[in-house]
């Protein structure tokens, strides 16, 4: 009896435990997500004055309305820069919450490795020449385009060489590799520089720790590295660090690599929707377009080059291509002229969308239809249709 | 022929900024601050071109495109919108309402001579 009494107090106990869990729980999530809707709404609010902080300091700084004195410009490059520091940390918490909220998503597109690490590397160059540090670039001959975000990927690979730059002492030595491993891509960023203490490692990824690894040059956001995890996190992959004091440290982040196998299938990963390749380089058009075809039961793949479309449209076998003309090194006729020549790709239906006006030319080089930029929406869902690509509206996939 | 640009933008410092670099680049540049004021300013005005903030009070950006567009004799002229947050989601619904293309927010005070050019020219969006 005594068992029985103890035993039901224990479990009244137990449930209003578990009540009381559930109701924090529930608020938890709601403060969580008042917390991610208020810094997006100041990180707008901040942005607008930020913009002209920045936008003015342009304008003089390009002499638009005179020249400037010595002392005037170099004031002018600190409102610049550190209005731009602003406006990166602003971003850096914006994408925080927006991942923390779980409102971050991936945008998928063909791009290549190589030409991505090259642009990242571009962009720290000029700072690394100032303190003569040398940045090179190793990649494996097997790697070529991979589909990812490419933004965020750019994203991460920066944030990492701006540390690698920053930490490593005059004249030193900042190495990224990029290699392929089954269906893992690893890439990694090393630097000769100071290295970071056992205590520091998993501190500096965390929000605002930026470690105690001597007198930087620049001071950094403080989120770059949490943020770098929670999209490598977001594509599945995970990130690493070795690190010996004195001697350098070596930051890298390995994900999957869907499809990277799959050269010649139609049983496609992602989803059962038809894909439709789209190649163009012009970032606006490609969104434009992808837009158009947004809500018609297909998966949109993106291609920003000739030599990245051929390698989409082999490996995936879309139901059409849309194709622009004008592309760097490979351009669209030759894409074209290649798609006719393979067997594998001969039968699948080309679209040119380019403001080159060429039509007779594209028809009589294998393309199933030619449009002249700019390209309405309607214009390419009803070529769409005449190919029999996209379902009737409203009707459903067939896929 | 001097090209006439018509900024439609609600904050005087975005306003100013988008206009000094216009007119110094020497576009004939005319500004409203209001939706209201932009769609009557793009119907009597012939602007060859309109930037237009998407998020102004009032009348946004949106509603003022529509208006503009119901005008048989002078609504096909390129409207181009200018956003804060140029996210898919924004670029979409720009694309879908007939927007003939979008700036993105930070003003680039660099690049928006050659955009701004681009979009006169008939070139999409870019």
């Amino acid at each position: 009896m005594e068992t029985f009494a103890s035993q039901s107090a224990l479990a009244v106990f137990n449930a209003r435990v578990f009540r009381e869990l559930e109701r924090k729980s529930a608020e938890l999530e709601v403060a969580s997500q008042h917390k991610s809707d208020f810094l997006a709404s100041m990180s707008h609010e901040l942005r607008t004055p930020l913009n002209a902080v920045i936008g003015f300091s342009e304008v003089l700084l390009a002499r638009m309305f005179g020249d400037l004195n010595e002392r005037q410009e170099e004031y002018l490059r600190d409102i610049l820069n550190s209005g731009m520091h602003l406006l990166e940390l602003l971003n850096e918490i914006l994408d925080l919450s927006k991942v923390e909220a779980g409102r971050m998503e991936l945008e998928l597109s063909v791009f290549s490795v190589r030409g991505t690490n090259e642009q990242a590397i571009a962009l720290v160059r000029e700072r690394a020449a100032m303190h003569s540090i040398s940045v090179t670039l190793q990649m494996d001959p097997s790697l070529d385009v991979i589909e990812s975000d490419e933004l965020r990927f750019k994203q991460v690979m920066l944030n990492l060489l701006s540390n690698a730059v920053k930490f490593t002492p005059n004249g030193g030595q900042v190495a990224v590799r990029a290699a392929r491993t089954d269906h893992r891509l690893t890439v990694t960023v090393s630097d000769n520089g100071i290295g970071i203490p056992p205590e520091d490692r998993e501190r500096i990824f965390e929000s605002f720790q930026q470690g105690q690894r001597g007198p930087s040059r620049e001071e950094g956001t403080g989120l770059g590295l949490t943020l770098c995890r929670r999209i490598v996190n977001l594509m599945g992959g995970t990130m690493s660090l070795q690190t010996e004091v004195g001697v350098g440290s070596t930051f890298g982040f390995t994900v999957p690599l869907p499809g990277a196998t799959v050269s010649f299938a139609p049983d496609i990963d992602h989803n059962l929707d038809p894909v439709i390749v789209v190649i163009d380089d012009d970032r606006a058009s490609l969104e434009l377009m992808s837009a158009y075809l947004a809500d018609h039961g297909v998966h949109v793949v993106r291609a920003r080059d000739g030599k990245e479309g051929l390698d989409a449209v082999r490996r995936l076998q879309p139901v059409a291509t849309v194709l622009d003309i004008l592309l760097p090194g490979v351009d669209g006729w030759e894409v074209l002229e290649k798609l006719q020549a393979d067997p594998k790709t001969q039968a699948l239906p080309v679209i040119v969308a380019s403001i080159v006006d060429e039509k007779s030319r594209g028809l009589a080089a294998g393309a199933a239809d030619y449009l002249v930029k700019p390209v309405g929406r309607d214009e390419l869902l009803s070529a769409l249709r005449r190919l029999h690509v996209l379902p009737i509206a409203s009707i459903g996939r067939s896929a | 022929m001097v090209a006439r640009v018509l900024v439609v933008e609600d904050n005087p410092l975005s306003l100013k900024l988008i206009r000094d670099v216009l007119a110094y680049q020497g576009f004939d540049v005319l500004t409203a601050t209001s939706g209201e004021e932009g769609v009557v300013a793009a119907l009597s005005n012939s602007p060859d071109l309109v930037l237009m903030d998407l998020q102004l009070p009032g009348m946004d950006g949106h509603e003022a495109l529509l208006r503009i567009r119901a005008d048989p004799r002078r609504g096909g002229i390129p409207i181009v919108a200018v956003t804060a947050f140029a996210m898919k989601e924004d670029i979409e619904r720009a694309a879908a309402a007939g927007f003939d293309g979008y700036i993105a927010k930070p003003i680039d005070v660099h690049a928006l001579p050659d955009q701004v050019v681009g979009f006169l020219s008939g070139r999409p969006a870019g």
